[in-house]
């Protein structure tokens, strides 16, 4: 019976000091929150440069680059229209190439009310998971004055992680926030 | 006969003479003897006496070495010690007393040493931290012409501008997220190259230089920004 109590303490001493690892303090919290933000805002610009029709391919390709490395392997983005009901979903390079390539004349791509729905939560791994969710207006116009138009709110998993480098021989601590699959929620006009 | 008694008698008296000359002159030379010894023994006694005077006075000055009260600097020490080394006293107590001040001497000097270079690093750590304190406005300058530039090409003859004053475009850059005392937060680790470009495609320069690095040529070899 003692050695059991025993035991009990100890384990409970375990997980408590295994929690408070893990605990961050609110002003640490609300900082990765606004970095995920940030990222978030980061895709939304490079998804406008790249859907962009002025944008050189030079250029797009540089920025499709660094649009990718925002996301975690393996990572999808699904594609809505107004005249069909399917979803489409895409590896994220494939997303930015076809977004390149759209045959349209002009493209504009604009997102907003980009907003936490779901907080960043520790997870077992030692992961943080969050839902951001966006909305996305897209609009593109055939020189014929042809346009398609629409408004997409779509959710963005994020993934942050506490990891380390060495940096001139100095360790550095870093979070690193990856995107993951962006699911379309409603396409409305 | 009366020819040889007179011979005779004029030869015995010479030979007493010669005798008595002789005689004489031994005891001249035994007096003289006598006194040259007495005088290499007052040399003698003399030269011990300066010596025991060398010695003492040696001695006094490997002592004051010894104690080193600070009055004197590491140079006249070295020059007192070799003044004393080079009377080649050869007496057992001095040359314990040499051996001694020159191993605090050796220490001493390699104590100076370690000072100056320790100096010498301060003072460059010190030029090295003005240099890159005196670039931090051309940094960010840059920063705020490659956000804000009207067009790519132009964006892009800027980040080669800006180039120019890093070591190379793989020179890391690190974001502070958030620091207090316990921690410091960073963005994960980017590059100058990378990050001049992704200035001019997002169009905004939200971070502001904290601190840098640079090279002996000038050139900064790394870069802190902080969120604003």
């Amino acid at each position: 019976m003692k050695k059991a109590l025993i035991v009990g303490a100890l384990l409970i001493c375990f997980c408590l000091s295994a929690m408070a690892q893990n605990n961050i303090t609110p002003d640490r919290k609300a900082a990765i929150d606004s970095l995920a933000l940030e990222k978030v805002r980061d895709l939304s610009q490079y998804i406008s440069i790249i859907g962009n029709k002025k944008t050189p391919w030079s250029e797009a390709s540089r920025v499709i680059e660094r649009a990718t490395e925002l996301f975690a392997d393996g990572s999808e983005i699904s594609v809505s229209s107004l005249y069909r009901t399917e979803i489409l979903h895409f590896p994220v390079k494939k997303y930015f190439l076809r977004l390149a390539a759209l045959n349209y004349d002009r493209v504009n791509i604009t997102w907003f009310k980009i907003q936490y729905i779901s907080d960043l939560e520790l997870q077992p791994d030692g992961r943080y998971v969050g839902v951001i969710t966006i909305y996305q207006r897209f609009e593109g116009i055939m020189d014929d004055g042809m346009k398609y138009m629409d408004v997409t709110k779509k959710d963005i998993t994020i993934y942050v992680e506490k990891k380390s480098t060495q940096i001139e021989g100095e360790v550095v601590d870093f979070w690193d926030v990856m995107l993951g699959d962006i699911q379309v929620k409603e396409t409305t006009r | 006969m009366k020819c040889n008694t007179k011979y005779y008698l004029s030869s015995c008296f010479w030979s007493r003479v010669v005798l008595i000359l002789f005689l004489g002159m031994a005891l001249m030379s035994l007096e003289g003897c006598k006194s040259k010894k007495k005088l290499l023994e007052e040399q003698q006694a003399r030269e011990q006496a300066e010596m025991d005077i060398r010695i003492d006075k040696a001695k006094a000055i490997l002592l004051k070495l010894l104690q080193d009260d600070g009055s004197m600097s590491l140079e006249e020490k070295e020059r007192q010690l070799a003044f004393v080394k080079q009377q080649n006293l050869n007496d057992p107590e001095i040359n314990r007393l040499i051996r001694q001040v020159e191993q605090q001497l050796l220490l001493e000097r390699s104590r100076l040493e370690e000072e100056r270079k320790r100096q010498e690093d301060k003072q460059s750590q010190q030029k090295a931290d003005e240099e890159a304190e005196a670039r931090k406005p051309r940094v960010a300058n840059s920063f705020n012409q490659i956000a804000n530039s009207s067009s790519t090409e132009s964006a892009n003859t800027l980040i080669n501008e800006a180039l120019s004053l890093f070591a190379n475009e793989d020179v890391p850059v690190l974001i502070i997220i958030n620091e207090n005392r316990n921690y410091t937060d960073y963005d994960e680790p980017t590059t100058i190259g990378k990050y001049l470009h992704y200035l001019k495609d997002q169009r905004k320069n939200a971070n502001r230089v904290h601190s840098l690095k640079v090279n002996s040529e000038g050139k900064i070899t790394k870069l802190v920004l902080t969120k604003d």
